[in-house]
C-alpha cells in the first residue's frame, strides 16, 4: 500500500516535470539559437515594396465607451492605402452605439458602424455580425481598447503575399506591469507566448491564434463559416479549425509594430478571463477539429496545447504540494530529492522571467527598478495560485455545462497620458 | 534603434523529403574524411599522453595519500548500498566534500566489476583516473580549437597538459580534481560552442555545476566561466543566454545543500554531522599550510614541488599572458589563472591536489599565445610570414630542447619503477594471516583493499572515524581496546604526526602495540602491529610515544580526506 502511494507519487512528479520542462522550451524557443535571428533581421528590411492587400478591420466593442474613441481615432489614422475599420456594437449598448456612430461621422476614417442583434452577446457573435459587412481582401480584428501601431498594417499585408499566408498573427503586448501585482507577470506571460511560444507552435503547423491583431483571408472565413459562437476562446478556436484544414498561418512578430493591451483592471477580471480561456481551450479540445490534423506528432502536440492551461494550473497546485509534503512528511531520501525537482525546474522558470522582464522593459521602453524583479519572484507562488484557481473553476464551469460569456472591463490604463490629453477634445468634438 | 531582438515571421516548417538525409554511416565517414588532419595531428598525441599516463600507473607514485582509497571505498558504500544508513559513504557521511565525484564512478565500478574480481582495488583508482585523465586530455584539445588554436596548436595544448611529470604524478591518483576535471573543461567547451545555441549554455552550466559537485573548490573558476559566457552569448539576448547558463548551475548546485536539509543536516547540532559545520571547518579549523611566500611554511613546500614538476610549463605559461590578452576570448584564461593565483596566496589550508585545475589552463594559455605569435604578420604575407614562421619553429624547437628531455626522464620513472610494493605487500600478508573475524585499524587503501577481498567491512575501521564517527563510537565503545591490528601506511604516519590530537585513539592503540610483520626499509616502513594491553616495545622510530598514556582520552576532531 505504501509503495503504491510512493509509485503514484513518483509518477505525478514525473508528469510535474514534463509539464516544466515542456513550459521551459516553449519559453525559451525564441531563442533557442542566435541565427534564427540574424536571418529573420535581414527578412524585416524592405517590406513595403510587396504587394498590398486590402484589409477589413473589425472591432467588436461592448461597453466600452470609454476606450473605443481613442482606439477608432487611432486605426483611422494608420498608414496604409487601402482599409475599412468596421465596428461592431451590441443593439443593447447604446453609450457604446453613441461613440461609434460619431467616429464613423468623421470623414477622415472609413468607419462603418454594424449592430450585432445576437442574444446572448459574445464576441464571436460579434465578429460573424461584423464579417458579412465586410468588403476587403484581408480581414483583421482588433479589440476596441487596442493601442495598434500605425504601421501595422505595413508590416503584415506583405506577409501574405511573401509567404503565401492564410493566416497572419501580429504581436499582441501587455504593458501596464505596474497596475496590480499580478500584472507583472501576465505582461510577461504575453511577452514569452507571442516572443517565443506562439512561433514554436507555428512552426509545427498548429497557431492556437490570440484574440486580436489576428487577420485572415476573408474568402477563407466565409468558406467556412466565421467564428464558432459558442466558443469561449474563439480565437483559439478558429486558429486549430483553419490549421487543421489545411490553412497556412504565419506568426509575424516585431516588437515595434505590437498592439499594446492594459491588463485586467481587478484580480476578479483577471480570474473570469483566465477561466474563459482555460474553458475555451477545453471546448476547442472537445470539439475534435484538431483530429484532422495530417500528422500524428500535430495531433499530439495540439492535444496537449489545448489542455496546457489547465495542467499547468493543476501542475503549480502539484509542485507547491510537493513541496509541502516533502517538508511535512518522512519518505525516503531519495525520493524526497526526486520530488523537489520540479520545483527546481520552477526555479529556472523564474529566472527565465527576470531575464524577460529585462527584455521586455529594453524593447518597449518600460521603466523597471529592481524590486520588479522581487514583485517576480515574490508573486510567483500567488500567481500560480490564481492560475490554479482559474484551471480549476474553469474545469468545474465545462463540467457543469456553464459557458456565459464572462467579459474583461477595460479602462485605457495602458495609453501613454499624453495619448490620452490628445484623445479627450477629439472626443467632445465629435 | 536598440531593439533587443526581433523575430518577425515563423512560417510553418516544411517535411524534408526522405532522399535527402544521407545514411548514417555516410554522414560518420563524411565527418572523418573532413577532420582527417585532426585525427592525424590528434591521434598520436593522445597515443602519447595515454601510455605516458597509463603504463605502470598501477605501481607508481607510491600510495601515500589514501584519498584514491576514501573515494572508491564511498563508491563502493554507494554502489552495494552497505553505507551508514542512506550514507554516501561506508562509516557516516559528514560533507566534507561534495559527492559527485564518488557517485558519478559507481557505474565505472559496477560496468567493470571492480568490486568482484579479485583484482587489485588500489590499481583500480589508478585505470579510473587515467581514463579520466585521457577525457580531459581530450577536452583541453576541443577548448583549445574553440579559442580559435590552430589543431597543432590544440594538440600541443594536450601533451602540455598530459605529459609533465606533475601531471602524470596528480592525475594519476584517482584525486575528486581529477575526476571533475572534464565537467569543468567541458563547461569551458560548452561556452564556447560555435554554433551558440542557447542548450550549450544550458549544458555548460549543467556541466560547471557536475564539475564544482565533484570538487567544491572549482567553484573558483566561476568568475572566468561567467565572463567568457558573457563573451560569447548571442549579444542582442545576453541576458537570456546568462540567465540561462546561471539558473541551470544553481538549481544542480542547490541539490546539495538541499539533500543536508532534508537530513536534518544542514546547521549544527548536538549528536549528529552537519553542512554548516563541516564548511566552518574547513575554512577556519583547517590547519593552515602558512603563507607560501614564507620559506619553511607547507605551503612554500608545496608550490615549491608544483613549480619543479613542471618547470617549463609554468614558465611558458607566464610568457604566454601577454599574447592571451590579444584576442578577446582568450582573455578569461588571465582570469583562471589569476584567480588560482589568488588561491594559492591566500593565508590558510592549501590542498595539494589544487594545481591539477590550474594544469590545463598553462597549457591552454601557452598554445593560444603560440596560435597567437604562429599566425601573426609582423613582416607581411609571403616571405615575411614563411621567415617568421621559420623562426618560431626554431624557437620551438629550442624551447623543446630545453624540457623535453627532462620530462622524458621523469615520465620513464614512472612507466616503469615500482614504489607501490610495499603497500600489495603489506594488504597480502594481512589477507593470509589475519583471521577476517579480527578487528583492524587502516587507512582507507587499506580498507578498500580489504573490504574488496571479503572483510566485513564493520570489522576493519578507517582510523580517522575512530575518534570523530558516531556510528564507529558506538560500535567500539572501548575505542582502541576493541582493536585486534593496526596496520601503520605513509598516510597513518603522516597524520599521527602532524594532527595527534584528532586521532586519540590511534596514538593510543599503536602505544599498545607489538610490530607483527614490517615491509620496507628505514623510517618509512609499513608495520602490522597486534593491539594489546602492555605498552609497545619496540615502538615505530617516528612515533611520539610521549602521547601516549594508560587511559584513553576522549577528544573530538575529524579527519578529512584533502
Amino acid at each position: 500500500m505504501v509503495n503504491a502511494a510512493l509509485s503514484l507519487y513518483g509518477l505525478i512528479t514525473c508528469c510535474l516535470l514534463a509539464i516544466v520542462s515542456s513550459t521551459v522550451w516553449w519559453m525559451l524557443y525564441a531563442w533557442r539559437r542566435p541565427e534564427t535571428r540574424s536571418v529573420a533581421d535581414g527578412r524585416l528590411q524592405g517590406t513595403s515594396t510587396a504587394a498590398a492587400p486590402s484589409f477589413s478591420l473589425l472591432v467588436p466593442a461592448r461597453h466600452e465607451q470609454d476606450v473605443l474613441a481613442a482606439t477608432l481615432e487611432r486605426l483611422g489614422e494608420l498608414d496604409y492605402p487601402d482599409f475599412e475599420v468596421i465596428v461592431v456594437v451590441g443593439h443593447d449598448d447604446l453609450a457604446t452605439q453613441q461613440v461609434a456612430y460619431r467616429a464613423s461621422a468623421s470623414p477622415r476614417a472609413n468607419i462603418t458602424v454594424v449592430i450585432d442583434n445576437s442574444w446572448p452577446k459574445s464576441k464571436p457573435k460579434a465578429l460573424n455580425s461584423g464579417l458579412s459587412s465586410c468588403t476587403k481582401e484581408i480581414v483583421g480584428v482588433f479589440d476596441a481598447e487596442d493601442e495598434v501601431s500605425l504601421d501595422i498594417l505595413r508590416q503584415v499585408g506583405p506577409a501574405f503575399a511573401e509567404h503565401g499566408a492564410d493566416i497572419v498573427q501580429a504581436g499582441v503586448q501587455l504593458v501596464t506591469f505596474h497596475d496590480r501585482w499580478f500584472s507583472l507577470r501576465n505582461c510577461l506571460e504575453y511577452l514569452f507566448w507571442f516572443r517565443s511560444r506562439i512561433h514554436a507552435h507555428a512552426r509545427k503547423g498548429i497557431v492556437p491564434l490570440g484574440g486580436n491583431t489576428v487577420f485572415f483571408r476573408r474568402e477563407l472565413l466565409e468558406q467556412y463559416g466565421g467564428w464558432d459562437g459558442e466558443c469561449l476562446a474563439e480565437d483559439c478556436e478558429i486558429g486549430i479549425r483553419l490549421c487543421s484544414r489545411g490553412a497556412r498561418a504565419v506568426v509575424s512578430y516585431d516588437p515595434r509594430f505590437a498592439t499594446r493591451e492594459e491588463t485586467p483592471a481587478s484580480l476578479r477580471a483577471f480570474v473570469r478571463q483566465r477561466t474563459r480561456w482555460s474553458q475555451g481551450y477545453i471546448q476547442v479540445f472537445r470539439r475534435g477539429h484538431w483530429r484532422m490534423l495530417p500528422t500524428r506528432r500535430q495531433r499530439m502536440t495540439t492535444a496537449y496545447i489545448l489542455l496546457f492551461p489547465v495542467l499547468q494550473g493543476l501542475a503549480g497546485l502539484f509542485i507547491l504540494a510537493s513541496v509541502v509534503t516533502i517538508a511535512a512528511v518522512k519518505m525516503p531520501l531519495e525520493l524526497a530529492m526526486f520530488t523537489s525537482l520540479p520545483a527546481l525546474a520552477q526555479v529556472i522558470v523564474v529566472c527565465l522571467e527576470a531575464a524577460g522582464l529585462a527584455e521586455l522593459c529594453r524593447t518597449f521602453y518600460l521603466r523597471c527598478r529592481w524590486y520588479d524583479y522581487l514583485l517576480l519572484v515574490v508573486t510567483a507562488i500567488p500567481y500560480q495560485l490564481v492560475l490554479a484557481f482559474a484551471a480549476a473553476r474553469a474545469t468545474w464551469r465545462e463540467v457543469c455545462g456553464d459557458a456565459g460569456w464572462e467579459k474583461t472591463v477595460h479602462v485605457g490604463a495602458h495609453r501613454a497620458p499624453a495619448a490620452q490629453v490628445l484623445t479627450a477634445p477629439a472626443r467632445l468634438e465629435a | 534603434m536598440a531593439f533587443v531582438t526581433v523575430v518577425p515571421v515563423t512560417v510553418p516548417a516544411t517535411a524534408v523529403a526522405a532522399g535527402e538525409r544521407s545514411s548514417l554511416a555516410g554522414r560518420l565517414w563524411a565527418r572523418l574524411v573532413a577532420n582527417s588532419s585532426t585525427l592525424l595531428t590528434l591521434g598520436p598525441v593522445m597515443v602519447l599522453v595515454g601510455a605516458v599516463q597509463a603504463v605502470n600507473a598501477g605501481d607508481w607514485p607510491a600510495y601515500t595519500n589514501d584519498d584514491p582509497g576514501t573515494y572508491l571505498a564511498r563508491a563502493w558504500a554507494v554502489q552495494t548500498g552497505r553505507g551508514a544508513h542512506h550514507s554516501l559513504a561506508p562509516y557516516t557521511y559528514w560533507y566534507d566534500h561534495v559527492p559527485f565525484g564518488w557517485i558519478q564512478i559507481v557505474p565505472i565500478t559496477w560496468l567493470g566489476q571492480m568490486f568482484r574480481d579479485g583484482s587489485s582495488a588500489n590499481v583500480a583508482t589508478r585505470e579510473i583516473a587515467v581514463a579520466y585523465t585521457l577525457i580531459s586530455a581530450l577536452l583541453v584539445f576541443v577548448v583549445a580549437r574553440r579559442f580559435g588554436c590552430s589543431v597543432v596548436w590544440s594538440a600541443i595544448a594536450t601533451g602540455l597538459f598530459g605529459l609533465s611529470p606533475l601531471a602524470v604524478t596528480y592525475l594519476r591518483q584517482m584525486y575528486i580534481d581529477t575526476i571533475g576535471l572534464p565537467w569543468l573543461l567541458a563547461a569551458f567547451a560548452l561556452a564556447l560552442s560555435p554554433r551558440r545555441r542557447l542548450w550549450a549554455f544550458a549544458a555548460s552550466g549543467a556541466a560547471f555545476a557536475g564539475a564544482c559537485l565533484t570538487k567544491e573548490t572549482f567553484i573558483l573558476w566561476l568568475p572566468a566561466l561567467a565572463w567568457l559566457v558573457w563573451l560569447r552569448a548571442d549579444p542582442k539576448a545576453r541576458r537570456m543566454y546568462l540567465f540561462a547558463w546561471g539558473a541551470v548551475a544553481f538549481v544542480l548546485l542547490v541539490l546539495y545543500p538541499m539533500y543536508a536539509v532534508l537530513k536534518g543536516e544542514l546547521l549544527p547540532g548536538k549528536g549528529h554531522v552537519s553542512l554548516i559545520g563541516a564548511i566552518e571547518w574547513q575554512l577556519s579549523q583547517r590547519q593552515s599550510t602558512g603563507s607560501v611566500l614564507t620559506r619553511d611554511s607547507k605551503g612554500y613546500e608545496l608550490v615549491a614541488s608544483w613549480l619543479e614538476g613542471a618547470e617549463w610549463l609554468w614558465l611558458a605559461c607566464a610568457a604566454a599572458i601577454p599574447f592571451t590578452l590579444l584576442r578577446r576570448e582568450t582573455r578569461v584564461l588571465l582570469a583562471a589563472l589569476g584567480v588560482a593565483v589568488l588561491y594559492v596566496l591566500h593565508p590558510g589550508y592549501l590542498p595539494e591536489m589544487f594545481v591539477i585545475g590550474v594544469v590545463p589552463f598553462a597549457a591552454l594559455t601557452v598554445a593560444c599565445a603560440g596560435d597567437v605569435v604562429w599566425k601573426l604578420s609582423l613582416f607581411g604575407r609571403g616571405w615575411g610570414q614563411r621567415i617568421w614562421r621559420l623562426g618560431c619553429c626554431a624557437g620551438l624547437v629550442m624551447a623543446g630542447a630545453q624540457f623535453v628531455p627532462s620530462w622524458a626522464n621523469a615520465d620513464e620513472v614512472a612507466m616503469t619503477s615500482n614504489e607501490s610494493a610495499q603497500l600489495f605487500e603489506t594488504e597480502n600478508w594481512l589477507e593470509h594471516h589475519v583471521p577476517r573475524s579480527a578487528t583492524l585499524l587502516v587507512d582507507d587503501n587499506v580498507w578498500i583493499q580489504l573490504v574488496d577481498d571479503g572483510y566485513t567491512p564493520d570489522k576493519v575501521v578507517w582510523f580517522w572515524q575512530l575518534d570523530s564517527d558516531p556510528d564507529v563510537e558506538r560500535r567500539y565503545p572501548l575505542r582502541w581496546r576493541d582493536i585486534n591490528y593496526v596496520v601503520i601506511t605513509d598516510t597513518m604516519r603522516v597524520n599521527v604526526l602532524t594532527s595527534a590530537s584528532s586521532i586519540p585513539s590511534v596514538v593510543e592503540a599503536i602505544g599498545h602495540s607489538q610490530l607483527v610483520a614490517s615491509f620496507g626499509q628505514g623510517p618509512d616502513a609499513f608495520q602490522i602491529r597486534r593491539v594489546g594491553k602492555a605498552l609497545a616495545k619496540v615502538p615505530p622510530v617516528w612515533f611520539p610515544m610521549s602521547e601516549v598514556t594508560r587511559s584513553p582520552k576522549s577528544s573530538s576532531g575529524q579527519g578529512a580526506p584533502e
